[in-house]
This record gives structure tokens, C-alpha cells and sequence, in this order.
């Protein structure tokens, strides 16, 4: 693995808003001197590399799956901060397998040792539209011919074509408070892929959603029945809404509900307990850092890299956030690889229960945040 | 956009072989908060419900409701009558208070309609418990305050609506920043 140089596209902006990331400055705060969307550099990756990061990314995620067998067999709901009236619904969500599409695995990699997993976002994983969609049009442009981790794109349409759907319309939902916009791209891409596939699609609202109490269902803005709908708005904030005890009942929800328990931060120190020193994992545990000196405490529901706190002996270092009242889990802390002074975290994206594809931020400080930069790769030699 | 080449290697790749970019316009309309709102479904037929309250040993009924005492183990309800009552009092905001009949089955509504996968175990719908709950009436006649000839069943693949019309609740989700991850 190795960062390269090249000059971007003429029109690099117009190319990228024509191919959905039109939010690349709105979700950017300003006043960085580098853009989200960053193609003077990217990263190149041989093919064995690739390989066993795809070996070690489905390793990771029927881990994860056990998790969640292990949670629900045993009813450690608890430790995940799930209200107790939707643990029989987590449960039976799961026992169901109320279908799943897609997530993404950040990883700590630095091209010699083992990826080590740092979370999964698997409920509402963002960067999609960059990862599946631009980085492939900049490797056809600067690159063609070349080969790159990303069958994200053809991997979702064949995964919406073998889902097994209530009849009708398949809602998507974003939120009306998302002001930059990614939200609402995210959602209609992954609209377009479900489009492709063909199925009859719907946009909405989620603030738009309505509940019929007497026909007992969730309703659109014409009075249609919500059969399905893919939210691209996190469990978490839907068990705690006024709807959220229909929702766990009512409709079929993707990402699903038995979700919620990977996209929590306690999935790492599940992971850790069920299968201590493997390669891929790093320390990490409930309520305390035990032995730990270097750690990094991240809110069992935090986002965006808000609210974290690093603390090692040479001294402490915090993000801003309001996140952690459900708790902390800590996690040994490696610090990111340093490349030209700038450190990658890879995104892994799954469909399905495949590894699909790779999407690269990179950033200066310890932590991924929204101050990242988007960077593509490519496979050579 | 035109789609790129293919490669005759194309099945050792790990890019995808094609992106195909008709997702602009449904990305750009999106964007700009303009969706299409179906037509609500009319090949449902219409069924008015009326919220009631059975009222035991009453002079309007002259013979119980059948399907009123669905619940194994209890005894048949003596005849009675349902009284039509404000739909405020069935009114069922939280999703675990319902005296439906629809629960007997232990699946839930939208198995009824064609058009989910969950079902139930909370609800205790038997006859027993629901007397003197308020409860929805389906397809029933109106004489006066009372209501008979229907069912506490919930029909299916039908399109229930209360004699005040269909009330639905809306801004139950949202009102939060970013929610990606």
C-alpha cells in the first residue's frame, strides 16, 4: 500500500457534482485548506493485499453476526443500552433475518500487518456515492484499464434483486434536517440501485412518515401503505421517537433492527470477549479500560468520531460531542499509520455478507472526522 | 454518461464492470426535495370502524356477537351490546394497548394485509380482558349510540376508515441532525 501523486481533472468539481457528491463542500467545514474530494493523491494497493483484506473483512463480519447469535441467546440487551421493551423485537428481527443490504468497516491498516477493525457501520454507513460511484469514474479517467476494490455498485443492484420484499413500493427515507445534502444523496443512490434492480420505488421524509393507528400501519404522504422502507437514519434514534414502538412491529425496515446491535460500540468488546488476540481486533471493553494504557474511549452510540477521548501515557486528547450518556466502550488505542503526514482509515463496505469495495479518508489527527478528506485508490503492482 | 469499456479479464476484476449513471435525475430531483406521492391504493375496499365499548346484558342486542368470544377457555359473553364511544378512547399510541381480535392469531395486522413479517406475542386479546375496554367495531350498522351486524375482527386487505375519517399521525420520526455514519 502506497500513496501516489497526480493532478486532478480539469473540472474536477463539475465531474464529481455530476456524479452525486454534491455535497462535497456542505458536509466539508470551511476554512480547510484541503477539499473533501481530494484527487491529487490516492492510494495504490496490490492485488494480494486487496485479497486478504477481503479475506479478513468477511472474517470480521460473521464475527460480528455471532455477536449478535450471542447477544440474543444469551439476552445481554443490556450492555448494549437497548430499552428493555424492544429486546423481544431485537430478538425476533433476528430470528426472522429481516433482510440486510449493505455496511462498512473502518479499519486501521498500514500495508504489513493485519487490518484492525475500529468499528462497523452497519445501520447507517455514509461515503457510499464517493466510494461506489466517483473513485470508479476517476480510475476510468485517470487510469483506464486499471483495476480497483469497488464492486459496491453492482454488488447493491444484485443484492436488491434477491431480496424478498413485501409487494408494492419501497420507501427511502431521509431526513429533512440534513442540510448538506449527503443524506439525501446517499439515499437516492442507493434508491437508483434499487431501481436497477427492479423495484418500484418511493422517496419520503422520514419526518414525512405517518402512522395510521386505526389500519394499525405506517402511511406516505399519498395514504400509501409502507410496506418496506430502506432509513438511512439510525435504530438508536428510531426506538427512542414517539414511533418507535410501531416501528420494531410494523413494516420492514432496512438496514433491520437485529442492526442495531452492530452499530453500537459495545459490538467491540463483544467481539473482543468471544475472541480474544484475534489479529483483527483490538482490546476493547465495557464500563472501564482494565489493563489498557493506551486507549481510546468511544460512546457506545456516538457518530462522526464525535465525543471521543484518546488517553495515553504521554497525555489525553478529546473530540468535541454530546454523545455518551448510554456509556463508553474502550478500545486499545493504536494510533492511524502515517502517510506523507497524513493518516488513512479504510472503509470496507459489505453487501450482503460480501466484502464489495474500499473507499479511503484520510486526516491529520488521531481521529476520523468530518474534517477528512476522501482520497481514491486503484490496484497495481 | 457513457458507460466504460469492458475488459476481457472482467471476471478476475474487483471494480465493478459498469456504473451505469441514470441515478443523476432521481439524485438531482432528491436533491431539491421533489418526489413523487403515489396514488393511494384504491383497489382496497372501504370499511368503517367505529370505537365502542360492549356493554353486558343490554337491552339493544338481543344476541352476542360471535366473533366476539374468540378466546379459548373463556365462557360465552352474555348478550350484550357495543356502544359507539368517542374514537379518541381507541386510540392506540404506544402499540402494546390493543384489544383487537386481530391478535388472537399471534401474528400481527400486517401479515393481514399482505405486506409484513412480524408478529406478536404481547397481545392478550381474550374475551375476558376486553370487556369493558374500549375497542374497534368493523363493518358494523349504526342505530342510534349503538352498533351491531359487525365484527372486533380486523378485517384484511381492506381500507379501514373511522366515521370522523382516517386521522394520521405524522412527525413520529426526524427532527434530528446528521444521521449518517
Amino acid at each position: 500500500m502506497r500513496r501516489e501523486h497526480g493532478t486532478p481533472r480539469d473540472d474536477w468539481e463539475k465531474i464529481i457534482e455530476g456524479q452525486g457528491l454534491a455535497y462535497h463542500r456542505a458536509a466539508h467545514p470551511s476554512g480547510l485548506s484541503r477539499p473533501y474530494w481530494d484527487e491529487s493523491v490516492h492510494y495504490v494497493l496490490s492485488m494480494e493485499e486487496v485479497e486478504a483484506l477481503e479475506e479478513q473483512v468477511e472474517e470480521l463480519h460473521r464475527m460480528c453476526l455471532g455477536v449478535v447469535e450471542h447477544v440474543i441467546s444469551t439476552g445481554r440487551f443490556a450492555e448494549f443500552a437497548i430499552p428493555e421493551w424492544a429486546w423481544e423485537e431485537v430478538a425476533r428481527s433476528w430470528e426472522r433475518r429481516d433482510p440486510h443490504v449493505y455496511a462498512r468497516f473502518d479499519l486501521r491498516y498500514d500495508g504489513t500487518g493485519p487490518a484492525k477493525l475500529l468499528e462497523y457501520n452497519a445501520d447507517t454507513p455514509t461515503s457510499l456515492v464517493e466510494s461506489s460511484v466517483v473513485q470508479w469514474f476517476w480510475l476510468q479517467d485517470r487510469f483506464p484499464g486499471d483495476d480497483q476494490w469497488n464492486s459496491v455498485h453492482e454488488r447493491l443492484v444484485e443484492r436488491w434483486r434477491e431480496l424478498r420484499l413485501p409487494p408494492g413500493p419501497i420507501h427511502f427515507a431521509f431526513t429533512n434536517m440534513d442540510e448538506t445534502g449527503e443524506e439525501a444523496m446517499t439515499v437516492a443512490y442507493l434508491q437508483e440501485t434499487a431501481e436497477q434492480a427492479g423495484l418500484q420505488t418511493m422517496a419520503i421524509a422520514m419526518e414525512d412518515i405517518g402512522w395510521d393507528a386505526l389500519n394499525r400501519r405506517f402511511a406516505d404522504l399519498g395514504g400509501q401503505m409502507i410496506r418496506s422502507a430502506f432509513k438511512l437514519y439510525p435504530w438508536e434514534w428510531m426506538l427512542d421517537d414517539d414511533f418507535g414502538r410501531q416501528a420494531v412491529r410494523h413494516s420492514t425496515w432496512i438496514e433491520p433492527l437485529w442492526k442495531t446491535l452492530l452499530s453500537n460500540k459495545a459490538l467491540l468488546a463483544l467481539l473482543w470477549e468471544l475472541h480474544p488476540g484475534h489479529p483483527n481486533l483490538l482490546p476493547a471493553y465495557l464500563g472501564d479500560p482494565r489493563e489498557l494504557t493506551s486507549y481510546i474511549a468511544k460512546p457506545m452510540l456516538g457518530r462522526e468520531g464525535a465525543s471521543m477521548r484518546i488517553v495515553t501515557p504521554e497525555g489525553t486528547q478529546e473530540t468535541p460531542g454530546s454523545y455518551g450518556k448510554e456509556g463508553y466502550v474502550f478500545q486499545g488505542f493504536e494510533a492511524l499509520p502515517v502517510f506523507e503526514g497524513q493518516r488513512p482509515v479504510l472503509g470496507a463496505w459489505v453487501v450482503a455478507d460480501e466484502a464489495a469495495g474500499l473507499g479511503i479518508r484520510e486526516t491529520t489527527g488521531l481521529i476520523t472526522d468530518d474534517t477528512s478528506s476522501f482520497v481514491p485508490h486503484r490496484i497495481a503492482d | 454518461m457513457a458507460p466504460p469499456p469492458h475488459y476481457e479479464d472482467a471476471s478476475e476484476r474487483k471494480s465493478s464492470k459498469i456504473v451505469a449513471l441514470s441515478v443523476l435525475g432521481v439524485l438531482s430531483l432528491t436533491l431539491v426535495g421533489i418526489w413523487a406521492v403515489a396514488e393511494a391504493n384504491d383497489d382496497d375496499d372501504d370499511v368503517t370502524a367505529d370505537c365502542v365499548l360492549y356493554v353486558e346484558g343490554d337491552a339493544y342486542s338481543s344476541t352476542p356477537d360471535p366473533t366476539a368470544t374468540p378466546s379459548p377457555g373463556t365462557s360465552t359473553p352474555p348478550p350484550g351490546s357495543y356502544q359507539v364511544v368517542d374514537d379518541s378512547n381507541c386510540d392506540d399510541d404506544n402499540g402494546y394497548r390493543s384489544y383487537d381480535n386481530d391478535g388472537y392469531n399471534s401474528y400481527d395486522d400486517d401479515d393481514n394485509n399482505g405486506g409484513g413479517n412480524h408478529y406478536s406475542s404481547y397481545r392478550f386479546n381474550n374475551y375476558g380482558d376486553s370487556r369493558g375496554a374500549y375497542r374497534w367495531y368493523y363493518g358494523g350498522t349504526r342505530q342510534g349510540d349503538r352498533v351491531s351486524n359487525g365484527s372486533t375482527y380486523r378485517p384484511s386487505d381492506v381500507n379501514i376508515n373511522s366515521r370522523s375519517g382516517k386521522e394520521i399521525q405524522r412527525g413520529g420520526f426526524g427532527n434530528r441532525s446528521s444521521s449518517g455514519s
